[in-house]
């Protein structure tokens, strides 16, 4: 069952995918040249489907075959967008870990992730985001008396990420997450309504790119109307939940947080 | 004819092609090609296409195109336009694109943070001063549990690596502000700064080597952000055993306010910790603070920050045989204004201060009343020229009045109330001009190396001076870096009553600091040598010319398991000074002085923490015989030739503090208790030997001995 719902929330991911993130037609229509590059195309999807194929099959090979894939560009010109979807990759990887219970294995795949991306050269906004997100997911295996350490850490990288790039919404959403999932007796959650609203409002991408990142806006919107729900903001929760729907009708995250909805 | 028929198919064929597609390659400043930039019309921006891995790119001409534009962007670079009728060969068109300069938005947060941030030792924010073991809540309390920190006197203000606490310096918001604790005239008091946790965003801390984007620091810096924007409004009271205090955050249209004021009272602490506060009568303060911000544009924002303190204490005082109750008094009031102002990659700002005072401190025959105030002004440009290159630019002014009106003993030693005084009225000025260069230089993602200029412009007969420096940060990893500080630093020593004059203090400094993070702790050690040359006058018998200092500490943080933290650090001070008999053994030398905490922190249920200090006792000089003098009607002491030779006893303290966050889910959001208990083992820790009036005999003035502490905050 639990896999289930879960497989049904990522195919809602990837049904949204196409559906918003990469207006692909008129940007492939113009596409007249080559693409040599095809392991990095559409790569967000791709890593997306693979972790949906590992959860379905309850087998890592094809996120594995993947990485294996990524690791061996060597080309230097796409070797540090290769790095970043490698991070990518370990972010999904370390979910799938610990949806299966192999906490020591997912808790390396999250270090493998902030490692790669501490170590870039150059950071750009899409590193620094990509980098606070995974900070956030490490903290459950750290937490504690770590959890603040490592908070403010994300925290850093986010801001860093939005001083690079100030229209990036994956930036307001790392930097909401962050702030959500940061206990309120240690001064969390004052900024994640404002930053969310941010993100959502934001196009995922500048201008189409299939070899650049477009997540964060559903994450955004599913967060916020967490946060509504949680501070009891009834009527917020539920215009945020109608603008979700209707910009994402397949996303099954969102959908599900209907029934809290129900008689409020 | 079958030629011009050729001329013009050709020349259709490539008109045409001209006008269906543009292609060409995108490259970097190095003539590197680059993979995955976008390539589009301004005006189709969702008909656009991306560069393959050598940079080339193939893009299909919309209808309209020949009035367009051709916009080339990637991430990390800036974006390159290009008009269409200034396309030569639509089929090689060659871009180059230029690394991204921080823009102007960037700027407006890049803007907050200090040029020098990443030469800062410890960076602390509000969630890491409440979680400090030491702190009780207080930003400079923090400090002071830093290995870096060499207070002795239990005060909060900043003594970092054995220099006196008057040579570093504070600055909010880039202003600068003295002597930042409260009811500081008394011995044993000072224990808490002025600035309240709630408005600060965040601390650097610059043990020694304080960068020179700032003056008037010998030593090192503490530099406080205050708060900007008001996340939400909320409400909170306080209310503890000797205090009770209210702060609202509100924002109001674009104005974001914080106002806070507190009002402290001694007689339930006191009672409840009789008999160990022997010599504490009363305190009775009141305080306010106030902060607005508003974001008038994009570009131009502006912060002020008022803040006012009345403050009484009395308390049993002794000096050189005499005791007596010591009264203190006094009124405080200092603003800041801060407006900034960023365009494209430059960023200009104004810098406003103002502090006045009044105190009045009696004692025996001493009678003293000091009226201060200070003017400081700075203007500031900071450029962001790219990712690598950073500089900063600017001059202050800053005038600093302190007028005296005192009745002081006639005699250092005699302070009975019929012994002979003086009566002095002295008013004195200084003007310091200065002006200032900074520049810091990222070559790799592994060095970053910074280099500072400031020099005074003398006003009138004033000695000209110039302070250097020279930092750099080295990454080893993404866990190692050292840090060499080295440079020449100048600062005037604040008048008081003893020393009633502007003093200019110099330093010499070298710094090797290490630090190593890892998933569980942290391990950070430094070593430090210095030279201190100026007259510091430390009692009026008392003058120290020139201290040479030579230091090495280390800290180490363990997390254990998920809720447990253990830290430990030691600092070691070897201090020589220079008084008029020549090279002596300083008070700062410490052989020792270890701080150790054990944390349990579960957002849940409680935060816990036990904290032990301790530190050999402090070298002072004996006083070995006395002479009666009938016409200072006071035995007058005669000191031991051994300067410096005798020692208090070490010095053992062990804390122990509570706090525990209730979330509420009604009106009031959350209930915060605590309670501390301060040197649980009610240990006498010696502060001062105290000698009776003809110094035949002596006993010891203790520090602070076993008190407990508690309170409450609602937030609402």
């Amino acid at each position: 069952m639990k896999n289930l719902i879960i497989l049904l929330f990522l195919c809602s991911c990837l049904s949204c995918e196409a559906h918003n993130n990469t207006p692909a037609p008129p940007y492939q229509a113009s596409l007249v040249s080559y693409q040599p590059t095809s392991l990095l195309e559409n790569i967000e999807q791709k890593i997306k489907t693979a972790f949906i194929q590992s959860m379905v099959q309850q087998d890592n090979s094809d996120m594995d075959k993947l990485a294996k894939q990524l690791k061996e560009v060597s080309d230097p010109k796409a070797e540090k967008l290769a790095h970043y979807w490698r991070a990518y990759l370990h972010y999904y990887q370390t979910i799938y870990f610990m949806e299966n219970d192999e906490e020591k294995t997912a808790e390396k795949h999250i270090d493998k992730a902030i490692d790669l991306l501490e170590n870039m050269e150059e950071k750009n906004s899409e590193d620094y985001a990509l980098l606070a997100m995974a900070r956030g997911l490490s903290i459950p295996f750290k937490a504690g008396i770590r959890a603040p350490f490592i908070s403010g850490k994300a925290s850093k990288n986010a801001n860093k990420a939005l001083e690079l790039n100030k229209q990036n919404p994956r930036a307001y959403f790392v930097i909401a997450s962050n702030d959500f999932y940061t206990p309120e007796q240690y001064g969390g959650g004052k900024i994640v309504e404002e930053n969310l609203l941010k993100a959502i409002n934001l196009p995922a991408q500048d201008k189409p790119n299939p070899y650049l990142p477009a997540w964060g806006q559903q994450e955004a919107y599913e967060m916020l109307i967490k946060f509504y729900i949680k501070k009891e903001r009834w009527d917020d929760a539920k215009s945020i939940f109608a603008e979700a729907s209707e910009k994402f009708p397949d996303n099954h995250q969102i959908s599900k947080l209907a029934s809290k909805l129900i008689n409020k | 004819m079958r030629t011009t028929i050729l001329f013009i198919l050709i020349l259709a064929a490539s008109t045409g092609w001209a006008q269906s597609r543009f292609s060409g390659q995108v490259t970097d400043l190095a003539n590197q090609p680059v993979f995955a930039a976008n390539v589009y019309f301004k005006q189709h921006p969702q008909q656009g296409t991306t560069t393959d891995l050598d940079g080339h790119f193939t893009l299909k001409t919309p209808a309209d195109f020949q009035a367009d534009t051709l916009v080339c962007s990637f991430i990390g670079y800036q974006t390159s336009v290009l008009p269409i009728q200034e396309i030569q060969y639509p089929t090689n068109i060659q871009i180059q694109l230029k690394e991204q300069s921080l823009n102007i938005n960037t700027i407006t947060v890049s803007g907050k943070s200090p040029i020098s941030e990443q030469f800062a030792v410890q960076q602390l924010k509000p969630l890491d001063i409440y979680l400090n073991p030491v702190s009780n809540a207080d930003p400079l309390k923090a400090i002071t549990f830093l290995a870096a920190s060499t207070n002795t006197d239990e005060s909060a203000n900043p003594n970092l690596r054995g220099s006196p606490a008057d040579r570093s310096l504070v600055v909010l918001n880039g202003v600068p502000v003295q002597n930042p604790v409260r009811n500081s005239q008394i011995n044993g008091t000072g224990f808490f700064s002025l600035f309240n946790t709630e408005v600060i965003s965040n601390i650097q801390v610059y043990p020694g080597n304080p960068p020179l984007t700032y003056g008037n620091s010998s030593a090192g810096l503490v530099e406080v952000q205050l708060r900007d924007e008001v996340p939400e409004n909320s409400l909170q009271l306080s209310a503890g055993l000797a205090s009770a205090g209210l702060l609202t955050q509100q924002k109001i249209g674009n104005n974001h306010f914080r106002l806070y004021g507190n009002y402290q009272f001694s007689k339930p602490f006191i009672e409840l910790n009789q008999p160990n506060l022997p010599d504490l009568k009363k305190f009775d303060n009141k305080d306010i603070g106030l902060s607005w911000y508003r974001a008038f544009s994009d570009q131009l924002e502006v912060h002020l920050f008022s803040y006012g303190i009345d403050e009484a204490v009395r308390a049993h005082g002794h000096s050189f045989g005499y005791s007596d109750l010591a009264k203190a008094q006094k009124t405080r009031n200092f603003n800041i204004l801060t407006v900034q102002y960023q365009n494209n990659n430059q960023q200009w700002s104004l810098r406003h201060g103002s502090n006045f005072s009044n105190s009045q401190y009696q004692f025996g025959n001493l009678n003293s009343n000091a009226h201060r105030q200070q003017w400081y002004h700075s203007l500031n440009f900071k450029e962001f020229t790219n990712a690598k290159w950073t500089w900063q630019t600017g001059i202050n002014h800053d005038f600093q009045q302190a007028g005296f009106q005192d009745t002081i003993p006639r005699y250092f030693f005699a302070f009975a109330e019929n012994a002979p005084t003086l009566a002095l009225d002295t008013t004195i000025r200084l003007h310091q001009l200065e002006a200032y260069a900074y520049a810091s230089w990222e070559p790799s993602s592994d060095w970053v190396i910074s280099a500072g200029l400031r020099s005074n412009i003398p006003i009138a007969e004033q000695e000209s001076y110039l302070s250097f420096q020279l930092s750099a940060r080295y990454r080893l990893d993404h866990q190692q870096s050292f840090l060499l500080g080295l440079g020449q630093y100048h600062n005037y020593r604040r008048p008081a009553f003893v020393g009633q004059h502007f003093e200019l203090l110099r330093s010499r400094q070298i710094s090797l600091d290490y630090d190593l993070q890892w998933d569980e702790g942290q391990l950070q050690a430094a070593i430090f040598a210095k030279q201190e040359q100026g007259n510091q006058e430390i009692e009026r018998y008392l003058q120290v010319l020139e201290s040479q200092i030579m230091g090495t500490e280390i800290s180490l943080q363990q997390d254990i398991g998920k809720y447990w933290r253990a830290e430990a650090s030691n600092i070691l001070i070897r201090q020589r000074i220079r008084t008029a008999d020549g090279w002596q053994r300083g008070d700062q030398t410490l052989h020792y002085f270890v701080k150790a905490a054990l944390q349990w922190n579960h957002p849940r249920y409680l935060s816990a923490s036990m904290v032990y200090m301790t530190r050999p006792g402090t070298y002072f000089t004996e006083v070995t015989d006395a002479i009666y003098q009938s016409e200072s009607r006071s035995f007058a002491p005669v000191f031991s030739t051994d300067f410096n030779g005798a020692q208090l006893g070490a010095y053992h303290r062990l804390d122990l503090s509570l706090s525990r966050v209730i979330l509420l889910s009604g009106n009031i959001k959350s209930i915060i208790v605590y309670a501390s208990v301060n040197n649980i083992l009610n240990q006498n820790n010696q502060q001062v030997r105290r000698y009776n009036s003809d110094f035949s005999d002596f006993d010891y003035g203790y520090f602070q001995k076993r008190t407990i502490y508690f309170g409450t905050v609602f937030n609402w």
